[in-house]
């Protein structure tokens, strides 16, 4: 195998940005009794589903777009059920899209070019407006660009897109535009405009803004602006509302502190939007939404605080007879508070009564309507106010927040935005798997969110036991029954059986061998059980449950009973002298034993039988493993018992052989969630499996051809150091296979892929599937040392447990201790937030936010105790704000470490400036808790600290300074300014020092202590906006910017040795040298976030990065050569099969900012699932080789880097 | 002389229809301001930007977005 010299780096997503563009609801599948949600990240589509009857939300679909997706908008289409969705892109294409309820994925209907590539300025497509039939729609940019098209569908009812009309204007910039309804009127648009032609020049000119009426003329098809009238310049969103017969048509203009409603030949109506008591800002209106009934609407917007305010109006009701298509006068407007919750980027109703808040930050709630607002809220009327001025000048506008009243929460889905930092952490205990802290949320909801890949169960009951239980078999008597009778434990020395009742309790005459282990108990013929032990085997005959007779048969003398395997109508079993012999049952139910005994080569390891497939009498194959790690497979079929027919060799010896039918990737979609139909796994779409588990701690999966026998298709996972054992369980409506190792694992079938999950601790030694009354489905019965659990496994999409730990304010930095004391200090600060404030009330800031104090901050560092998962000590810093923390040990006091925190006073962010900053040291005590020791005050606010040979050095401006501990405060030591702007980041290794700039990448600088001096020799080629960086080794250095780029920058060799060699640094800074760039990567979100580190038990190590918007990923350094290039091939092959949703090249969005460089996307490489049966195999023939290769290649690669 | 009056009137055509298309007499703050046009309304449309701003000022992203686009009317005054 030949090395790569060079880094290349191979990138998987293991979670996907969740913060939403825009959210829309609609009947995406068509399904009329059903919603459901479509929402846009930055690159990807999901939809989720609701289902009515417990709340549940969940996400049926993601799909990634390869193209920034700016706004979506759903379409109802005029022919059919289904609503299509419309996407503007970075693609410069209108993309409409429709579900394939087959596929489970978003087809394009249309995909019309319009403009160039890229977010632009004046490329249209930073919104989208809708008009209230979906007839036609507004495409706007934010300056100058509006292109108006129209939607037809033709004799086929397939949707035409029309070519646009445009409506541009220069010199004219766009703050929101809205589709109005206007029954079958021609169609008209709202736009709030600003034209700033008029004020750009003239600086004392008070600025306005305009609302503009389009109009769409279809007979013409040409678009009018047809009327503007000036708006405040305070206005900034616009909320259509109902027209025709639903309504009176027009729109909301929201301003700060006034709502008006406008609409073209009406009269204005403006009411006031209350405020909270207390708070003396009048607030803004940021999302809305309106709801339509039987026979009336309302409105609900929600202010910048997040308060929703219930918006009615009173109007003329037309006659549809009465109405040519002309909804009524308004007479009034009313506006009530209504509820508060956090601040959201949508608002979504559901005609179910649901509430769906896609909240800016952190998780997003899905609440019910309990009812829709009371009588004795006050109600401010549109009567009572004449103009503008009369709602401005009433001071009386007043409501108190109070907790929900109209809204009950119902569901909670967690998310992770924004991602300030994270921690990889891993407890050096083996059954530990590594967990990710990760900062998250802003103001009073920011929590250190504790990230568990596990797949969680409930517990129902569990029992302490005599002594450690071996296995666990669960039987039902007869085979009619549909629930379990019998629990068989199995112990070293012994067994215990207990029926399943109303207790369960043990069974005093079974009929069952008590005084050995048991190795397998099974239901076979119609009344039967058998028992295999190590000295033989016992079919006992049950009639109303009592045994009536029983039939023993017993290997020869000095031979017991190795291994078994049975179904309803055969049992095969291992004996200890390589023998394998095989039963059939006769018609009698009696077990008749195959006149020959198999001798195999080796000791036996394993052996099976599998599920048998309805309507087939018996399993056609055994399997069987020996020490000699093969795998054989003989027939059972009458004609040809234990012929062999096939072999496999595998890795290792075998432990457990298991063989059933697991579920298809395929999706099932159109199924009404909402009705509870019976799951039943349909066999036509599984695949039959032989699972294997091995010695050496690996399973395996090969996919088993019925008719054949052929083994094809292996999957490997390793599960940790011990020999695996396997177990069938059913869990939501399918099979799936525990796995027992280090951990015990689950794998199961999601849609489009086959997952391995391990299950929350305990580890467990055995466990199976359980039916009972009180547990009809997904029970499952465990046992671990000598404790017995049932517990049921209900869902298996969300696979990651996450827990929280509340912090007070958003969080800023987080200084990882974890290594030293096993602590987090995390530095929090808010803008604009009151300072003082009751630790108690939380609860109820976390619903209405902090009370605001414009200018003011609320910071303070809070301590975390990471293996209790508390917070242990919170330090507010009063008029200050802590931004930057590291741990340094001084030299010159030994064995007293501190923490180095940089703040300032009253800080302003744009532009910067602040009323004087300061480096506090606090003292490390051994319990972890801080205690200020002393105060320095600097001249410029300290970006960036780190430890360095025992001082302080500390990044301020431009200038690197070092700083040693003194009597009452720091000693400044050396100091160097350097040619950059704001350093944001040290990391040291050594006396180098590498500084990161604020927007000057990153250079190398080296201290020579002969100099007391920092030598900066090597920079970069590109201005890159840093945001975090990681040393690989003494050379290399990840770069992440805020545009969204991952890049690898490597100091040559020569460059670096003459570094450190140079005793003064004349020479080297005379080079001027600029550092090599051998990876580049485009993620498309802020990097946040980096550390090496690997994910799973075993897993390779690799890059993990985590970015703003919740997107974690890693990037693992690939080294074979043919690796590389096979990955390499794939990739561009796939390049040019694959077309992204909306029509964006691949190569020009993962080149957005620099091309793509040593680098795999392993998303773009996963696609190659999902890509038709044909293009696969093109790119299979081109690269000579089977599609299913190149799928294991690809899934090996992801098993062997994270889940 | 007539070629320069036509080309004259091709460059305000074409400069009416690229935004931002510059000659030997474009000054400085006509410079400028396209420039930070530019950069608002890319901060604006880049979701992660936008996120940034907003979770740094404290602002919902709603506000920040029209704030970002408000500077775009006179990008060349300075902040307040």
């Amino acid at each position: 195998m030949s090395l790569n010299p060079d880094l290349f780096l191979y990138n998987l997503t293991i979670r996907p940005s969740v913060t939403a563009v825009k959210c829309c609801i609609g009947n995406f599948t068509g399904n009329r009794r059903q919603q459901e949600v479509v929402r846009a990240t930055a690159t990807t589509l999901e939809l989720w589903k609701l289902n009515r009857n417990n709340g549940d939300f969940y996400k049926v679909v993601a799909q990634n777009t390869f193209s920034h997706i700016r706004s979506i908008e759903a379409l109802k289409s005029s022919g059919s059920d289904k609503d299509l969705l419309i996407i503007t892109s970075d693609s410069g294409n209108l993309t409409v899209l429709e579900m394939n309820n087959e596929k489970g994925r978003f087809e394009s209907v249309s995909n019309e070019p319009y403009f160039k590539t890229g977010l632009r300025r004046i490329s249209p497509g930073e919104y989208i407006a809708v008009d209230g039939r979906s007839r036609a729609a507004m495409i706007s940019a934010i300056e100058k660009n509006k292109f108006v098209y129209k939607f037809t569908s033709d004799h086929r009812s397939r949707l035409q897109v029309s070519s646009p009309l445009e409506a541009n204007k220069s010199k004219v910039l766009t703050f929101g535009v809205c589709g109005m309804d206007v029954g079958f009127e021609n169609p008209q648009f709202a736009a709030l405009e600003c034209d700033y032609s008029d004020f750009e020049e003239k600086l004392d000119k008070k600025m306005h803004k305009t609302l503009c009426y389009y109009e769409l003329d279809i007979g013409l098809n040409h678009v009018v602006k047809k009327y503007s009238e000036e708006a405040s310049f305070s206005s900034n969103f616009l909320l259509p509302l109902p027209g025709g017969t639903q309504g009176p048509s027009g729109v909301l203009l929201c301003s700060e502190g006034i709502i008006q409603y406008k609409c073209l030949s009406k009269m204005t109506h403006t009411i006031p939007i209350p405020r909270r008591s207390g708070d003396k800002t009048r607030s803004r209106i940021v999302c809305g939404v309106v709801h339509t009934l039987k026979n009336s609407f309302f409105a609900l917007l929600q202010s910048e605080l997040g308060d929703l305010f219930k918006i009615t109006l009173d109007y003329v009701v037309q006659d549809s007879d009465e109405s040519r298509g002309e909804a009524g006068m308004v007479n009034s407007m009313e506006i009530q508070y209504f509820d508060t919750m956090p601040v959201c980027t949508s608002l979504l109703i559901f005609r179910a009564g649901f509430l769906y808040a896609n909240c800016e930050s952190g998780d997003q709630y899905l609440y019910q309507f309990d009812k829709l607002g009371d009588e004795n809220q006050r109600k401010f009327s549109s009567q009572d106010y004449p103009d503008e001025v009369a709602v401005l000048s009433d001071e009386t506008t007043l409501f108190e927040p109070r907790p929900l009243e109209n809204l009950n929460l119902v569901n909670i889905v967690e998310n992770i935005n924004p991602l300030i930092d994270a921690k990889l952490y891993n407890s050096n205990e083996t059954t530990s798997l590594p967990v990710i802290y990760s900062l998250c949320g802003t103001g009073p909801r920011s929590a250190l969110k504790v990230l568990n890949h596990e797949l969680p169960f409930s517990e129902v009951v569990t029992q302490e036991l005599p002594s450690v239980v071996q296995k666990v078999f669960v039987s039902k008597l007869n085979r009619d029954d549909e629930y379990d009778k019998y629990i068989v434990l199995s112990f070293v020395d012994g067994t215990l059986v207990l029926r399943i009742g109303e207790d369960v309790e043990e069974v005093e005459n079974s009929g069952l061998v008590l005084d050995t282990n048991t190795l397998g108990v099974f239901q076979v013929g119609s009344t039967a059980l058998v028992q295999v032990h190590p000295n033989g085997v016992r079919q006992v005959f049950y009639v109303d449950e009592t045994p009536q007779k029983t039939i023993d048969w017993a290997p020869p003398a000095g031979i017991r009973v190795l291994h078994c395997s049975a179904t309803n109508s055969q049992l095969a079993i291992a004996l200890s002298n390589r023998e394998i012999v095989y039963f059939e049952l006769d018609d009698l139910d009696k077990l008749i034993e195959y006149n020959e005994h198999k001798e195999l080569a080796a000791q036996i390891t394993a052996l099976t039988l599998g599920e048998v497939q309805a309507g087939t009498a018996r399993f056609p194959y055994l399997l069987v493993a020996c020490q000699d790690k093969t795998l054989t497979v003989f027939s059972t079929d009458p004609e040809s018992t234990l012929e062999i027919v096939g072999e496999e060799i595998l890795s290792s010896a075998a432990s457990s052989l298991m063989a059933f039918y697991m579920k298809d990737t395929a999706i099932v979609l159109n199924k009404d969630a909402g009705e509870d139909d019976e799951d039943e796994p349909e066999l036509a779409t599984s695949l039959l499996y032989v699972h294997i588990g091995m010695e050496s701690g690996v399973y395996a999966r090969l996919q088993m051809d019925p008719q054949t026998g052929e083994l094809s298709n292996p999957r490997n996972k390793y599960t940790g150091p011990r020999p695996v054992q396997l177990s069938k369980i059913e869990a939501v409506g399918q099979n799936a296979v525990c796995i027992f190792s280090a951990r015990t694992y689950l794998g199961y079938t999601r849609p489009s892929e086959f997952k391995i999950t391990p299950l929350t601790k305990p580890v467990f030694q055995h466990a199976c599937s359980f039916r009972s009354e009180d547990i009809p489905e997904n029970g499952v019965l465990a046992v671990y040392g000598n404790s017995l659990t049932i517990m049921t496994i209900d869902q298996l999409e969300n696979d990651t447990i996450i827990e929280s730990i509340a912090l007070r304010n958003t969080p800023k930095y987080m200084c990882d201790c974890t290594d030293k004391n096993g602590m987090m200090y995390v530095l929090e600060g808010d803008i604009d937030t009151k300072r003082d404030i009751e630790e108690e009330r939380i609860e109820e800031y976390q619903q209405f936010g902090y009370p605001r104090a414009p200018g003011a901050w609320a910071s303070c560092i809070q301590t975390v105790v990471v293996a209790d998962k508390s917070v242990v000590q919170t330090i507010d810093l009063g008029d200050e704000t802590a931004f930057r923390a590291c741990w340094v040990n001084f030299e010159s006091r030994p064995g007293e470490p501190f923490l180095a925190v940089s703040s300032a006073k009253n800080q302003q962010l744009s532009p910067p400036r602040n009323d004087g900053a300061y480096i506090h040291l606090y003292r490390i005590s051994s319990n972890g808790t801080l205690e200020l020791f002393q105060t320095t005050k600097t001249e410029h606010l300290s970006l960036a600290l780190t430890a360095f040979q025992g001082k302080l050095l500390v990044g301020a401006k431009n200038e690197l300074i070092l700083y040693d501990i003194g009597q009452k405060q720091l000693v400044k030591r050396s100091s160097t300014r350097l040619e950059c702007y704001e350093i944001v980041d040290l990391k040291t290794q050594g006396f180098r020092v590498i500084v990161s700039d604020v927007r000057d990448s990153v250079r190398y600088t080296v201290y020579k202590p002969l100099e007391n001096s920092f030598v900066d020799f090597i920079d970069d080629t590109m201005q890159r906006h840093v945001t975090r960086t990681l040393l690989l080794d003494y050379d290399t250095v990840v770069v992440g910017d805020k545009f969204g780029n991952i890049s690898v920058l490597r100091c040559p060799e020569q460059i670096s040795e003459m570094s450190d060699e140079d005793n003064h640094g004349f020479l080297v800074k005379m080079r001027r040298t600029k550092l090599d760039n051998p990876v580049n990567y485009y993620v498309g979100d802020m990097p946040t976030f980096f550390q090496k580190g690997s994910l799973t038990i075993g897993g390779a190590e690799s890059i993990i990065y985590g970015c703003l918007q919740g997107q974690m990923g890693c990037l693992y350094p690939m080294k074979s050569l043919s690796e590389i290039n096979f990955f390499k091939e794939l990739q561009r092959l796939i390049i040019h099969e694959f077309t992204s949703l909306t029509d964006r090249e691949y190569l020009k969005f993962k080149g957005y900012y620099n091309p793509p460089k040593n680098s795999i996307d392993g998303d773009l490489i996963e696609e190659y699932y999902r890509l038709g049966p044909e293009k696969r195999i093109r790119i299979a023939t081109k690269m000579d080789r089977l599609p299913r290769d190149i799928d294991r290649r690809i899934s090996d690669m992801r098993s062997r880097i994270v889940y | 002389m007539a070629d320069k009056i036509r080309e004259k009137q091709l460059y305000e055509a074409l400069k009416s229809k690229h935004i931002g298309l510059g000659n030997e007499e474009t000054t400085r703050t006509e410079y400028i301001s396209n420039i930070k046009r530019d950069t608002y309304a890319s901060l604006v449309a880049h979701p992660a930007m936008l996120e940034f701003l907003s979770n740094t000022y404290n602002k919902p992203r709603q506000i920040v977005h029209t704030e970002m686009i408000e500077k775009m009317i006179r990008p060349m005054e300075t902040n307040k």
